[in-house]
């Protein structure tokens, strides 16, 4: 059990009141430009990290413009129609998960070549596991020649919102994200650190799960990545724009050529 | 006219072998002469004896060649004399203060020459020419027409001298016939092929002619002079970036003086320049401007008339500049990230064609800040560069879901506002932060807004409607640029019927006096009871704004796509918006074309005027005003406006003639659906005093011209004694008689002689 004080205990409510009217919300209409993400559910419907989306839509609510709907849709590659109303999708696994039908394959590729994002969250705390396996094989289906591949340090969604050194989660697996790259833009992002686990909280304010090694610093910084892959879905290479470039790399110590 | 010639002829009956056998036999008698006398030591006395033998060898074989005297009475031809007198306009120059013209001075030459004259006269043609674009034939007096040329429309001069096509066209005109010389009297002023030297070409075409040409150059130095004689600007311009105009500038015997040189826009000063007037190398002043707007526009050159100047007019030269553009800049401005922006973002950087620089909030006032600002990527808003310094160098602003009251912008909305009214383009896309929740009602940039804007409240249900709709489009604007968004108009129509429904909207008042409402939601009012705008857009100033009153466009583009459909309907609205905003030329309803930029004086120029109807297809019967007016001129001089109606083809045509050089504009009006449309060509008509842009006086081209042909070269009124023509040449023999030289004894005596005189002194040298 994590330790508690009384400002967390407080926190923990509010998150609690918000994730109920959260809750509450989902059906109802938004008010423009309020962004909703969607928890994409594939196979047997299991969801390692129901709870991580939510905290994450209420810290993005709390620190950054955008207007965030704090409870996520739930949807499924056969609800196309529903699906193309949500940009966003968040698929997060701690298992293998039976390959989606081709029909289903060509509704993604469709989403995602019309300006959709998936964000892939591996929650099985091991390399090479069954989830691993089958967003590998759902990749290689979805694309013909592109495949996942590293992120660079100095890609623009390490810097789409916080300058981020790495891409941390409730563990760390993997050095760096993973992202399919299609038409200069990062259309499957992939991370087998666990941000969901990082994230998630329950009704009473409470961290579901521990962060191991780098405890709450670290959870600090997955949800940063977290912050930085919405931001990142909704601006793409906005802060690769020249009026920003100066600005940030003084900040990182380069020089700025005269 | 009759003449005798003699001619010296070989009458012997060789054939050219046997002669050339002769020739051999005796150079072969004189090699073994001289090898015989080898023995000889003293070279005196062996050369003599050698010179003698090839005395008697040489007699020998005129005997055998036989020669003879051919003496003829002929009766000579009459040949030409073409006398050329340059009448171009710089002819009218005096190269001194009060001294004469060279036209004068040119006049009084050929007074002089006339004993010359008279003289050819007796055996030859005098043929007189002038020639200054093109050689023609005069009388007797070929400067006797009275002058006037140095304004634009005085006198009948020539405006160029060419003088190798004048000398071409005489080689031409007596093909065949017997040219004797010529003379050409000019100030070697050249603007023809030849210029300001021969070249290899140039010297051909003189040798080529067969007759001496005689040069009298009727300058003198001295010309005070200073003339913008070209430009070395392009005619084309991208809109705010650097364009260096480049005037080439020729001074002659200014004494190097100062001069302002002066670039004006329109009649306005730019920028100046202080040179010194030098004689010599022409000289380049370049001027650097930055063109504001796309259009074209009129712009000169000039230096003020300096005292004791001999031409004022070639002072200035103008030129008219289109200004295009490059990119289309446009500013994106959100209050927060969307998926309405992502969409719009991704549609603004595919466009080859957008300059685009964006700015986000992402983070506002009242967010909590849990970092320091080192581990953030957020930059200040450069809300005073963007909104005061830079404004002007947009095309369109988008402010999408934007609120401008935390950010301190207050201050520069009246800018804003005068960016539209300058021509610029504004949109003000929905959103929860936009129009009446934005706090943009009563503020300059509200009062611009196509739409009402609502009074603000703290209902939220009051500013903002939640739900999916459909707009509709209104009646009698589907053909409208921004409602264009099939590949025809009923596939458009369709497609509005189709689309995905939107989903929000921000309530709006009705549409402003002059906007035009372009679709509207299904359902809901407007205060007056109207059917509330969705997407409006409006002319305000000089230029337009366009209000959608919705910030999920974006479904068009990505929920389209879910039942097999596109983004195409997406991607044609919001270029067509773009294309309406900076407004396209190709968008006018009205447009009138001029087909070249620049037309010689006396020229009709054909002017075609387009109408257009709303829905963009050709107006026929509509009542096209054109009027057209010089630049910098207060007046229209009197060309008063006409009217053409357009025929089926919404197409109408006329020709203007400009009376007098400059820049001119047309301008095309017209009423189309109860709203006056105007659009507008500029174009040059040249100066007919481009013969004065070097007007200074050049006596190499004549000399070497004179040189190259074998005549001679003289100055001013100085004698034309040394100008020879080629002799006739022999219409017919009248009597002939020939003399047989080698038919007699002298000739053998003279051979006995010599061979005597050696035999006496071989014996005297022991040879004997």
């Amino acid at each position: 059990m994590l330790p508690r004080h009384p400002i967390v205990t407080l926190a923990a409510l509010a998150g609690a009141v918000l994730a109920a009217a959260g809750a509450l919300a989902q059906d109802e209409p938004l008010l423009e430009g309020t962004v909703r993400i969607a928890q994409l559910i594939v196979g047997d419907g299991s969801e390692p990290r129901p709870n991580a989306l939510r905290r994450l839509a209420w810290e993005l609510d709390k620190r950054t413009s955008i207007d965030v709907a704090t409870s996520p849709a739930r949807l499924r590659l056969e609800d196309a129609p529903a699906l193309f109303r949500h940009p966003l999708l968040y698929l997060a696994g701690d298992r293998a998960f039976s390959p989606p039908s081709d029909g289903d394959v060509a509704t993604l590729r469709r989403h995602l070549a019309y300006g959709g994002t998936l964000m892939v969250d591996s929650a099985e705390a091991r390399p090479g596991g069954g989830f691993d396996a089958s967003v590998r094989a759902l990749v290689a289906r979805l694309f013909t020649r592109e495949r996942l591949a590293p992120v660079r340090p100095e890609h623009v969604v390490m810097k789409s919102f916080y300058l981020l050194p790495d891409a941390p989660g409730r563990i760390i697996i993997a050095p760096a994200l993973e992202a399919v790259e299609q038409g200069g833009r990062l259309v499957v992002i992939y991370s087998q650190n666990d941000l969901g686990g990082a994230w998630a909280r329950d009704g009473f304010g409470r961290w579901e799960h521990d962060v191991t090694p780098g405890g709450s610093a670290q959870r600090e910084r997955a949800f940063r990545v977290g912050i930085n892959l919405v931001m990142y879905a909704l601006c793409l290479d906005y802060k690769d724009d020249q009026v920003h470039v100066p600005f940030i790399l003084k900040r990182r110590q380069w020089r700025v050529a005269e | 006219m009759t003449a005798r010639e003699w001619a010296l002829v070989w009458g012997g009956p060789w054939s050219r072998a046997g002669i050339a056998l002769a020739v051999l036999a005796t150079i072969a008698a004189l090699a073994i002469s001289a090898w015989t006398y080898r023995r000889l030591r003293r070279p005196w006395p062996r050369a003599l004896l050698i010179a003698l033998r090839a005395l008697a060898l040489g007699g020998a074989l005129l005997l055998f060649l036989q020669p003879a005297l051919d003496l003829r009475k002929v009766r000579l031809g009459r040949n030409h004399v073409a006398v050329l007198v340059d009448d171009s306009r710089s002819m009218e120059l005096s190269d001194q203060p009060g001294g004469p013209t060279r036209r004068e001075r040119a006049r009084e030459a050929l007074r002089r020459a006339a004993p010359l004259l008279d003289t050819w006269r007796r055996s030859r043609q005098v043929d007189f020419y002038t020639f200054s674009d093109a050689l023609r034939p005069a009388g007797d007096e070929p400067l006797a027409g009275a002058p006037g040329c140095l304004t634009p429309r005085g006198g009948t001069c020539g405006d160029a001298t060419r003088i190798g096509e004048a000398l071409e066209s005489v080689a031409r005109r007596y093909d065949g016939r017997d040219l004797g010389g010529i003379v050409l009297v000019s100030d070697g002023v050249d603007n023809g092929r030849f210029g300001r030297a021969l070249d290899a070409a140039g010297r051909a075409q003189v040798e080529r002619l067969g007759a001496p040409v005689h040069a009298a150059w009727v300058g003198r130095p001295g010309l005070r002079d200073v003339a913008v004689s070209a430009m070395a600007s392009g005619d084309f311009a991208f809109v705010r970036t650097v364009f260096r105009v480049e005037a080439i500038v020729r001074a002659a015997d200014m004494g190097g003086r100062k001069a302002e040189v002066v670039l004006r826009r329109e009649g306005q000063v730019l920028q100046t320049r202080v040179i010194e007037l030098r004689a010599g190398e022409p000289l380049m002043v370049s001027f650097d401007i930055v063109p504001e707007r796309v259009g074209e526009a009129y712009y000169e050159v000039a230096i003020p008339v300096q005292p004791d100047e001999a031409i004022g007019e070639n002072n200035a030269r103008g030129f008219v500049l289109r200004t295009l553009r490059d990119k289309l800049r446009v500013l994106h401005v959100c209050g927060r990230p969307s998926w309405d922006v992502l969409f719009l973002r991704r549609l603004l950087e595919r466009n080859p064609n957008v300059d685009l620089i964006s700015f986000f909030i992402l983070r506002t006032p009242t967010d909590l800040q849990l970092a320091p600002q080192s581990e953030l990527s957020l930059i200040p808003f450069p809300t005073r560069e963007l909104f005061e310094q830079e404004i002007k160098s947009f095309d369109l602003v988008l402010l999408q879901d934007f609120n401008f009251a935390p950010y301190g912008i207050a201050p520069y909305l009246a800018q804003m506002r005068g960016f539209v009214d300058a021509g610029g383009g504004l949109a003000m896309i929905g959103g929860a932060l936009a129009f009446t929740q934005g706090d943009w009602g009563g503020t300059p940039v509200g009062d611009a807004l196509p739409v009402d804007l609502l009074p603000k409240t703290a209902d939220p249900s009051r500013m903002f409607s939640t739900g999916e709709f459909r707009p509709r489009t209104a009646a009698g604007a589907n053909d409208h640029p921004l409602l264009r968004i099939g590949a025809t108009r009923e596939e458009s129509a369709k497609l509005w019927r189709t689309l995905p429904p939107l989903e929000g909207a921000n309530l709006v008042g009705g549409a402003r006096g002059g906007a035009t409402v372009l679709a509207v939601h299904p359902t809901l009012r407007a205060p007056d009871g109207a059917p509330m705008p969705v997407l409006a857009v409006r002319s305000v100033g000089a230029g337009r704004t366009l209000a959608l009153a919705s910030g999920s466009s974006w479904r068009w583009a990505f929920t389209a796509a879910a039942g097999g459909g596109d983004a195409r309907a997406y991607d044609r609205f919001w270029e067509g918006a773009l294309r309406w905003l900076a407004q396209d030329p190709e968008l006018r309803q009205v447009r009138v074309d001029v087909a070249r930029p620049t037309w010689a004086a006396g020229e009709d120029v054909p002017v075609v005027a387009r109408a257009l109807s709303r829905d963009y297809r050709p107006a026929p019967g509509v009542a096209v005003t054109l009027a057209w007016r010089r630049l910098g001129a207060a007046e229209t001089e009197g060309v008063a406006p006409v009217v053409r109606e357009t025929g089926e083809s919404g197409e109408a045509v006329i020709a203007l003639r400009p009376d007098r050089p400059g820049a001119w504009r047309v301008t095309a009006s017209a009423t189309i659906d109860g709203r006056v449309h105007t659009d507008e060509e500029t174009f040059l008509v040249e100066s007919p005093l481009r013969e004065l842009e070097d007007p200074e006086a050049r006596a190499a081209l004549l000399r070497e011209i004179a040189q190259a042909s074998g005549g001679r070269f003289v100055e001013g009124s100085a004698s034309w004694a040394g100008f020879a023509a080629r002799p006739p040449r022999v219409a017919a023999i009248e009597s002939r008689r020939q003399v047989e030289l080698w038919d007699g004894p002298w000739a053998f005596l003279g051979i006995v002689g010599v061979l005597a005189l050696e035999w006496a002194l071989r014996r005297r040298l022991g040879f004997a």
